[in-house]
């Protein structure tokens, strides 16, 4: 398998002159470049490798045609909005998450960049003029701070919000790449929203993910620059020492400012039957992430854990939420 | 199973002799000779030859967990003919789709674009030839290959025989060609059977980078890495937080001779018996 990031990059003809397709062509000088004419060629070919395309990952440069905005999931938190949208600057990411669903969604591992952000934020002011005011999640089936350098997603989205009073969105992230957004003016409405977990299941579960050590400084450092803070104790997994596990990492959190903190989601494994039926034959180990049971639509871990963590995570932090409950889904639209 | 699928016999000759196959009397429609790992199909000239074989091969033989093209290709301005690359993308002629094989396998292999057509191209003006190889098959076994395998599971490699010019080749001169990219072909073929155990081997990436150095520092031989991999992943079974390191230790940086290649995999195999370890 190839040791070095991108090997190859997949790029749109149509991207030819475009400067941010070269900009990363420039990053990744020692890259092969391959022209295609469109990304679905490429990504959404049957019968790929998702394993073996994971650890040797390319890059894929495409403009998004169709499709700039979609509905909220019913098994993700909409934090109190009515219109909950969310859109997919991207397709998957750099890190990989034993349990991350994308494994059971997507057919290919690559990485795909949509360069073309204008025509996502247009679609999301469209949008927004019929059903405000809008919740909407950036990062949603990828992680986007740690590709800030790639394309300034984070950043271009940052004036749109400031320019739009009735937009919220949130940026959920592992990364702990928080120069990113060093030197700009935070907003209320740009909810910065870390993923935590215990270092052990960082190790075992959080491939290629900065440290919980790292994570929480970034946290830090966010709160402190005065950005709004969430943090997403999701999904909470089910593995030896768990629970003490746990402990120790709300323990950790609670030396933090928690009273800067806008809210804590905290949620437990779940998916779609669909997904969860590719997931499993994708991944081997993942009854490693604990026990799960079918429950209606979706594929979950039995809600006992979730209980213990949020009455733990009651004790040590303000405003605490379950991101969903097996038997009713919270926040939805 | 491997495939391997070569559309001239004398491209077939030296791999038929390498990997001592056999021919299957009991196929008649197809030229196809075999081992009990390897399959090799002479597809004859074109790209609707080579898809009918892949697809008489995939339909009635079962079990083909990867295909490897081997053929020459005729290359405008390689400066390197005889050398042989890796194919990363496949164009045929108009109306086709284009086959983009994964490039996942990490081989020691330089890169390059594959043109398919389907009638042989020369001019006496090179700037009216195509930039990329150019060969009459490879479109075909991609485009054939993909309703039945992953594209990280159909590579094809080509040496690059001519400059686009009218050229006459004996079956000796092709056989030549191809004769002299054995070991590449053969690390192929083993990447691709490794791929083809990766979801249910125990090796870690950094383990199987590791054993892919030991075996190109010491020139082994296809059964000679599947025994080392097999061990490996013992080991690993046994020992799982233990490191393969120490098989470095052992390896040469090169070997110079087949006995030499024969008596460092000894030692190599014989250090997974040491009880320290």
């Amino acid at each position: 398998m190839s040791d070095r990031p991108f090997s190859h990059i997949y790029v749109e003809e149509s991207l030819r002159d475009n400067d941010r397709a070269d900009a990363i062509l420039k990053r990744f000088r020692h890259a092969t470049v391959i022209p295609i004419a469109d990304y679905r060629q490429l990504f959404m070919r049957p019968r790929q490798e998702w394993r073996g395309q994971k650890e040797s990952q390319k890059l894929v440069l495409a403009e998004r045609k169709a499709e700039f905005l979609y509905a909220g999931s019913a098994v993700t938190p909409h934090f109190g909005f009515q219109h909950f949208f969310y859109n997919t600057l991207a397709l998957n990411c750099l890190y990989d998450c034993s349990y991350c669903y994308l494994q059971g969604m997507l057919p290919s591992a690559n990485l795909v960049l949509f360069l073309n952000v204008e025509d996502f934020i247009e679609a999301a002011l469209a949008q927004l003029r019929r059903t405000a005011p809008m919740y909407l999640c950036l990062s949603y089936d990828t992680d986007l701070l740690p590709l800030e350098s790639f394309v300034p997603y984070t950043d271009l989205w940052l004036q749109v919000v400031r320019d739009t009073p009735e937009l919220t969105v949130e940026l959920r992230t592992k990364s702990a790449a928080t120069h990113a957004l060093r030197g700009k003016t935070p907003c209320d409405r740009y909810i910065l929203a870390w993923t935590l977990a215990p270092q052990i299941a960082i190790d075992r579960f959080e491939r290629r993910t900065p440290s919980l050590k790292s994570r929480l400084l970034a946290l830090r450092s966010a709160i402190d620059s005065g950005w709004s803070v969430r943090v997403c104790l999701d999904p909470v997994l089910e593995f030896e020492g768990w629970q003490a596990a746990y402990e120790a990492l709300l323990a950790d959190l609670s030396s933090l400012p928690l009273h800067l903190v806008r809210d804590v989601s905290v949620g437990t494994l779940r998916m779609s039957k669909e997904h969860w039926k590719q997931f499993s034959r994708v991944r081997s180990d993942y009854r490693d992430l604990g026990p799960t049971q079918p429950q209606g639509q979706y594929v979950a871990a039995p809600g006992e854990h979730l209980e213990v963590v949020l009455e733990l995570a009651r004790q040590f932090l303000p405003r605490v939420e379950p991101a969903w409950t097996p038997a009713a889904p919270l926040y939805m639209s | 199973m491997l495939a391997i699928i070569t559309a001239l016999r004398a491209e077939a000759d030296p791999l038929i002799d390498h990997f001592s196959l056999r021919r299957d009397m009991a196929r008649h429609a197809i030229e196809l000779f075999r081992s009990s790992e390897i399959v090799l199909a002479v597809s004859g000239i074109g790209r609707v030859r080579s898809a009918m074989t892949v697809g008489a091969l995939c339909g009635s033989e079962g079990g083909i967990e990867a295909i490897l093209n081997v053929g020459i290709a005729g290359c405008r301005d390689c400066a390197d003919l005889g050398g042989i690359f890796l194919i990363n993308q496949v164009r045929g002629p108009a109306g086709s789709r284009p086959f983009l094989p994964d490039m996942i396998l990490n081989l020691p292999c330089t890169e390059r674009a594959l043109r398919t057509v389907d009638t042989p191209m020369w001019s006496a003006d090179p700037t009216l030839l195509p930039n990329e190889l150019v060969d009459m098959e490879g479109s075909g076994i991609g485009e054939a290959a993909s309703q039945y395998l992953a594209p990280s599971r159909i590579q094809l490699l080509k040496v690059a025989s001519d400059n686009l010019e009218r050229t006459t080749f004996t079956r000796s001169s092709i056989a030549g060609l191809i004769g002299s990219h054995l070991g590449t072909i053969e690390t192929c073929l083993f990447t691709l059977a490794h791929l083809t155990n990766a979801s249910t081997s125990s090796l870690s990436p950094d383990d199987t980078s590791i054993l892919t150095e030991v075996a190109a520092r010491c020139s082994l031989t296809y059964q000679q890495r599947k025994i080392l991999w097999d061990l490996a992943t013992n080991h690993r079974v046994q020992a799982p937080r233990s490191s393969l390191e120490f098989l470095l230790t052992l390896a040469p940086s090169a070997v110079h001779s087949k006995r030499e290649t024969r008596d460092v995999f000894n030692q190599l195999r014989r250090s997974f018996e040491r009880p320290s370890l």
